[in-house]
C-alpha cells in the first residue's frame, strides 16, 4: 500500500511550516513535510554488504533504488517486529552530492501538524552536542511533545559519500 | 515604449510590430498635443519596419503642420535600420 | 515580449564547433595539387553558416574573421584562386583561431583579438595578392574592438538575418579611407550588430572599380509584415551581395491615424552594386514571394569590364539567410534560426529543431535528423527498462495461470516478450554513436604531433562505423588520445632510424575498432620499435616492483608499464608527459567495465587492444542465488561454472581456500560471507563454483545455485546511497525487488583484503 503525500506547500500561516508525525514506540516525531515524498507498507529489502547496520537494506522505488534505514536502530530503541502496519516514509534529503532520497521504518504515522515557531523549545542538553544536533526542537501537540528532527543532519551521515561533518558528527557521539 | 509629456523629449524604446498599436497610439497622442517635437532615440536596440514606418508617418505629418522636428540622439542601432530602410531623410535623420 | 536568443545560443555553439570539425577535416582531407571542389565547398559553407549565426546573436568577432574567411574561401572555390599549401596551413589554422574564439565567447571570457586581427590581416593579403587582383587591399581589418567584449546577445530584431555586411561605411574602420561621405554605402545591420571591418580592405564604391549593380523596384503587399517579413532583413541579406543604397516612397503611406500598424505601405527603390547572379538577388526575397512584387534589373557599369570585387561576400545559392525568417504570425525568429545548417547536413527550410543538447547523428551526410535531449532518450531509456521488468513480472505469473485462458496467455506473454526485445533493442540503439565521433580528432592531432616532432607519420582509420553507447563514447576519447600519443612519441622511431633498421619512413599507426563478442574492440596499432621488454623488466627491478630473480612472462613484463609513474623513455617529450598515462589508461578501461591488452614486438611494434562493453546502461547477467538473495554476475567476468569435490579443495596458508582449475590455483570466495547471509549451501560440494575474473585475477564465487540468465538494466546505487565496494549496480527484478550486480574487480579486493585480515 503507498499513499502519495503531496509535497507542495498549503496554505501555511508565516512563520510555520507543517510536519509529519510518526511513531516509535512512545515516543512523537516530526518531519517537514515537504520532504516527504511517499509512504507505503514494509515490503523485504534487499541487503547491502558492508552499510551500517540501521542501513536495512535498499528497496526499489519506482524505478530508482532506495535505501532503507531503520529509526529505531538509529535512536538505539528496542528494536521491534516489522509487521503488517510497520510503515516506510520515504523522505528526500538534501546533500552536497544533490537531492537522495531515502526511506524510514517507523511503526506508523501520524498526523499532520503545523508548526508554530513560537511554540518550539529547543532540545535538551544531554551533554553531547551530536547527540541531539539531528533535533530541530520539541514542540507540544495536544497532549504529546514532538521531537522535530531536522532530516540532513540525521540521515546525513549515514550514507556513504554525503556530508562529512556529520559523519564526523556521528562517529564522535 | 515612448516617454516624456508634450514638452519634454519623446523617448524612444525598442519596438517592432508586436508594439506597434501601442506606439502608434503614442505618436498620435502627440501630434494631437501640439508644438515641436523633440526626438530621443538613444534608447532604441530593437526596430523593425512597420515601427519605422510609424515613425516616418509622425514626421512627415509633423512637418506637415510646420512644425519643428529635432532629434536629440539617435542610437546606432536606429541610425542604421533608418539606412537601410532609405529612411533617413524621412525621417529627418540625415546628416545628424 | 522581449525575444531572447541566449537560449538559443547553446545550440549555435554545439552546432558551430561540429560545423569546424567538419571544416578541419575536409581541409584535412584537400589535395593541395588537385583539390576536391566539393571539399571546397563544404568549407565554404561550414564558415558562411558559422558567420550566419554569429552575426546574429551578435558575436561581432567572430562574425567579421568568419566573413573575410568566407572572402577567401569564395574565392577558391570559384577557381579564380589555388590552393596552395600556405593557404591550407593558413585555413588550418583559421580553425584553430575559430575554435578558441567561440570557446571564449560561450565562456563569456575575453577574446585574444591580436591573433584574430593578425591571421585576419594575412588571410586578406592572400585575397588581395591574388593574380589579377585589380583593387589594392588596404590596411589591417582588426576594426573589431581589440581585446575584450566577448560578443555581447541583442535581441534580433524580428527575422533577424546576419549582416556580415559587405562594407562597413561607418567611421570606425580606418581602413575603408575613402568611402563615400553621406549618403554612401549602407551598413546592413541591425540592432547592435556592427558588420565588422572585415571587408574593410577594399570597399567597393570607392571609385576605383566600378562593377555594375542591379536595380530592384520593391512593393510590399498587404501580407507583408504580418507573414512575418521584413524588408529591413531583405535588404540586410541583399547588403551581403554588395553595396545597397534604399530610397524609400512614402506615397502610400496614409496619415498617422489612419495607418493599419501591420500592413507596409512603403516602396522602396535599390540599387545594389554587385557583380553577384540574379539567382542571388532573387533568393534575398524568396521568403517574402507572394507578398511583395519585385523587380530586379540589371545595369552594366559603363565602360568598365566587370571586375570581381575581391571583397564581395556572395551568399550561396541555398537560401541560407532566409531560413532564418520563418513564415509565421510573428516575426520572431522560429527555434530553427540558429540552426545555420551545419555544412554537411543538407537541409533546406526544412527547420523545425528541437532545442536542447545531443545528436544522435546518422552517419551518411544526406540522412535527415533531428536533435534531440540526452534527457529526453535517457527518461525513454528508463521507461522501457521498467517496461521490460513489467512484462518480465507478467510472463513469471503466466506461468502459474491455469484453465482455458492459460495457454492463449502465455503465448500472447511470449509474443510480447519478443516485441520488448526488439523495443529494448532498438531503444538502445537509439544512444548508440558511431566511434567516428571520437577518432575524427586524430587526424589532425596526428598531424600536428608528428610535424612537432619531425616524424613522418601516416594515420590509418578504420571501423569508424562501429557503434558504442554515447556515454561509454564520451570516456573512451582519453585514453585512446593517450595512447595514440604514445605511439607517436614513443613508439614510432625517426625517419633515419627506421631506414637504418630497413623499415620504410614513413610510421604507420592503425586505429580500428570492431564489434567482438558483445563488445566493442579498439585497436591501436603502430609498426614502431615496440616495447623493449628487457628495459621494462630491468626498471621494474631496479625500482623494487619486481624480486631481483623473478622470472616474469611477456604478458607479465607488458603489464607493468601500468604501474603508476612507470616510463622507460629515455627522455621525455611534452606530448606525452612522464610516465603519468598508462595507469590511468587502465583505470579509465576499467571503470568502463573494460580491459586492455597489450601485444608487442621489439623492432616490429605494439598493438593495445581495449575492449568495452557496448553499453554501460545494460548487463547480460547470470542470476545467482545466495541464502535467498539474487544476485547477478556479468556475464563477461564468468569463465565456467563447475561443482567441487571436496579432495579438489585445499587450504594455503596466507591466501584461504583454494581449487585447482586449468592448472591454477585460484582462491574461493564465500559469497554469503561477503554480503552477510545465511547460506543454504556451506559445504562446498552442496552448491556451486562460478570461475570468475575481474582486474586480471580469476576466483571461484561460491553460490547456493543458479537461476537464470538474462539481460538486466542497470541501476545506479550511487544516485541515492552510494558506491559499495564489489557492486556494480542493482536492478529489479520481475517480482520488482532489488538485485544486486557483482563488480567482480571489487568483490576480488574485498575478499582477498578478508583473507589478509
Amino acid at each position: 500500500m503507498t499513499t502519495n503525500v503531496s509535497t507542495t506547500q498549503d496554505v501555511a500561516v508565516p512563520g510555520s511550516q507543517q510536519v509529519l508525525t510518526f511513531v516509535l514506540g512512545s515516543e512523537t516525531y516530526g518531519v517537514d513535510i515537504l520532504r516527504v515524498q511517499e509512504i507505503r507498507g514494509w515490503s523485504t529489502v534487499t541487503k547491502i554488504p558492508h552499510a551500517p547496520p540501521q542501513v536495512l537494506g535498499v528497496l526499489n522505488l519506482r524505478g530508482s533504488i532506495v535505501p532503507i534505514v531503520d529509526m529505531r536502530m538509529q535512536f538505539n530503541l528496542e528494536r521491534a517486529e516489522y509487521t503488517a502496519i510497520t510503515v516506510i516514509i520515504v523522505l528526500s534529503v538534501q546533500s552536497r552530492a544533490g537531492r537522495r532520497d531515502f526511506g524510514v521504518v517507523v511503526d506508523g504515522v501520524s498526523d499532520v501538524v503545523t508548526v508554530n515557531e513560537a511554540q518550539v523549545k529547543p532540545a535538551p542538553d544531554l551533554g553531547s552536542r551530536a547527540a541531539t544536533e539531528h533535533i530541530r526542537g520539541l514542540m507540544p501537540v495536544a497532549d504529546r511533545m514532538v521531537v522535530l528532527l531536522d532530516i540532513d543532519r540525521l540521515i546525513g551521515g549515514q550514507l556513504p559519500g554525503m556530508n562529512e561533518e556529520s559523519a564526523h558528527a556521528a562517529v564522535a557521539a | 515604449m515612448t516617454g516624456g509629456s508634450a514638452t519634454s523629449p519623446l523617448r524612444l524604446g525598442s519596438a517592432t510590430i508586436r508594439d506597434v498599436t501601442a506606439f502608434q497610439a503614442e505618436l498620435t497622442e502627440r501630434l494631437d498635443a501640439g508644438g515641436p517635437v523633440q526626438i530621443d532615440g538613444s534608447g532604441v536596440e530593437r526596430v523593425d519596419t512597420a515601427t519605422l514606418q510609424l515613425l516616418a508617418a509622425f514626421v512627415r505629418d509633423l512637418r506637415a503642420e510646420a512644425r519643428a522636428v529635432e532629434w536629440i540622439e539617435c542610437s546606432p542601432a536606429l541610425r542604421r535600420a533608418a539606412g537601410s530602410l532609405g529612411l533617413e531623410s524621412a525621417l529627418s535623420l540625415s546628416g545628424q | 515580449m522581449d525575444l531572447d536568443l541566449a537560449q538559443f545560443h547553446d545550440t549555435f555553439f554545439e552546432e558551430s564547433f561540429e560545423a569546424l570539425d567538419s571544416m578541419e577535416a575536409a581541409l584535412l582531407k584537400l589535395d593541395v595539387g588537385a583539390p576536391n571542389p566539393e571539399g571546397v565547398n563544404t568549407v565554404f559553407r561550414v564558415a558562411h553558416s558559422i558567420k550566419g549565426g554569429a552575426g546574429m546573436f551578435g558575436f561581432k568577432d567572430v562574425a567579421s574573421f568568419t566573413h573575410t574567411l568566407e572572402t577567401l574561401l569564395d574565392e577558391l572555390r570559384s577557381g579564380r584562386m589555388q590552393v596552395t599549401t600556405h593557404i591550407s596551413d593558413q585555413l588550418l589554422i583559421s580553425v584553430d583561431v575559430l575554435r578558441s574564439m567561440m570557446s571564449s565567447v560561450q565562456r563569456k571570457e575575453p577574446v585574444d583579438m591580436q591573433k584574430v586581427a593578425d591571421l585576419q590581416f594575412d588571410l586578406e593579403q592572400i585575397v588581395a595578392n591574388k593574380p589579377g587582383a585589380g583593387a589594392p587591399s588596404g590596411a589591417p581589418a582588426g576594426s573589431s574592438s581589440a581585446a575584450v567584449a566577448p560578443g555581447a546577445v541583442v535581441d534580433a530584431n524580428s527575422a533577424g538575418v546576419a549582416p556580415g555586411a559587405a562594407v562597413e561605411a561607418s567611421s570606425t574602420s580606418a581602413a575603408s579611407g575613402g568611402a563615400p561621405a553621406g549618403g554612401g554605402p549602407l551598413v546592413a545591420g541591425l540592432g547592435d550588430f556592427a558588420g565588422g571591418g572585415a571587408a574593410a580592405a577594399s570597399a567597393p564604391g570607392k571609385g576605383a572599380v566600378s562593377v555594375g549593380h542591379w536595380a530592384i523596384e520593391f512593393r510590399a503587399l498587404p501580407e507583408l509584415l504580418l507573414r512575418g517579413n521584413d524588408p529591413l532583413a531583405i535588404f540586410c541579406s541583399l547588403a551581403e551581395l554588395g553595396t545597397v543604397q534604399a530610397a524609400a516612397n512614402l506615397d502610400a503611406v496614409p496619415r498617422l491615424r489612419q495607418i493599419d500598424a501591420e500592413r507596409c505601405y512603403l516602396t522602396w527603390t535599390l540599387r545594389l552594386e554587385s557583380s553577384c547572379s540574379r539567382e542571388q538577388v532573387d533568393a534575398a526575397f524568396e521568403w517574402a514571394a507572394g507578398d511583395c512584387e519585385v523587380s530586379v534589373e540589371r545595369v552594366e557599369a559603363s565602360g568598365a569590364p566587370p571586375v570581381s570585387v575581391a571583397t564581395s561576400p556572395v551568399t550561396t545559392p541555398t537560401p541560407e539567410p532566409a531560413a532564418v525568417a520563418a513564415p509565421m504570425p510573428t516575426p520572431a525568429p522560429a527555434a530553427a534560426a540558429p540552426t545555420a545548417a551545419p555544412a554537411a547536413l543538407a537541409h533546406g527550410p526544412e527547420a523545425p529543431k528541437a532545442a536542447g543538447g545531443e545528436a544522435p547523428k546518422g552517419g551518411g551526410s544526406e540522412h535527415s535528423s533531428i536533435r534531440v535531449s540526452i534527457e529526453k532518450i535517457d527518461e525513454l531509456i528508463n521507461t522501457v527498462g521498467e517496461l521490460v521488468i513489467t512484462q518480465a513480472m507478467l510472463s513469471e505469473l503466466g506461468r502459474k495461470l491455469e484453465g482455458p485462458v492459460a495457454e492463449p496467455f502465455r503465448s500472447g506473454l511470449n509474443q510480447l516478450e519478443r516485441n520488448m526485445r526488439e523495443l529494448q533493442e532498438s531503444v538502445m540503439r537509439v544512444r548508440m554513436l558511431p566511434i567516428s565521433f571520437t577518432f575524427s580528432r586524430f587526424p589532425r592531432m596526428v598531424r600536428d604531433l608528428a610535424q612537432r616532432l619531425g616524424k613522418q607519420i601516416e594515420l590509418k582509420m578504420t571501423g569508424e562505423h562501429t557503434e558504442l553507447d554515447k556515454t561509454v563514447l564520451e570516456k573512451i576519447g582519453d585514453p585512446l588520445v593517450h595512447l595514440v600519443r604514445n605511439s607517436v612519441d614513443h613508439g614510432i622511431e625517426p625517419a633515419e632510424k627506421r631506414i637504418a633498421a630497413g623499415k620504410s619512413a614513413v610510421g604507420v599507426v592503425h586505429l580500428d575498432a570492431c564489434h567482438r563478442g558483445g563488445n566493442i574492440a579498439v585497436e591501436i596499432r603502430d609498426d614502431g620499435g615496440g616495447l623493449d621488454k628487457s628495459r621494462i623488466l630491468a626498471k621494474a627491478k631496479s625500482r623494487g616492483l619486481v624480486g631481483a630473480n623473478d622470472v616474469l612472462s611477456d604478458e607479465q613484463i607488458h603489464e607493468l608499464i601500468f604501474l603508476p609513474g612507470f616510463s622507460t623513455a629515455e627522455k621525455t617529450t611534452d606530448v606525452s608527459g612522464r610516465g603519468v598515462g598508462m595507469d590511468v589508461v587502465r583505470r579509465n578501461v576499467k571503470e568502463l567495465g573494460g580491459k586492455i591488452e597489450i601485444h608487442s614486438e621489439l623492432g616490429k611494434g605494439s598493438r593495445f587492444i581495449i575492449t568495452l562493453p557496448l553499453t554501460l546502461a545494460i548487463v547480460d547477467g547470470q542470476s545467482v542465488s545466495v541464502g535467498g538473495e539474487t544476485y547477478i554476475v556479468p556475464l563477461t567476468s564468468i569463465i565456467e561454472s563447475l561443482q567441487l569435490q571436496s579432495q579438489m579443495v585445499n587450504k594455503l596458508s596466507g591466501r584461504g581456500e583454494v581449487f585447482s582449475f586449468r592448472g591454477d590455483y585460484l582462491p574461493i570466495v564465500r559469497l554469503y560471507e561477503v554480503f552477510g547471509v545465511t547460506p543454504k549451501a556451506r559445504a562446498l560440494h552442496e552448491g556451486l563454483i562460478v570461475v570468475a575474473e575481474g582486474d586480471g585475477r580469476r576466483v571461484g564465487l561460491f553460490v547456493d545455485e543458479l537461476l537464470g540468465q538474462q539481460q538486466v538494466v542497470i541501476k545506479s546505487m550511487e544516485a541515492n546511497y552510494g558506491p559499495i565496494d564489489g557492486v556494480a549496480g542493482a536492478t529489479i527484478l520481475g517480482d520488482g525487488s532489488v538485485a544486486l550486480i557483482l563488480d567482480l574487480a571489487g568483490l576480488i579486493r574485498v575478499a582477498s583484503r578478508r583473507v589478509a585480515a
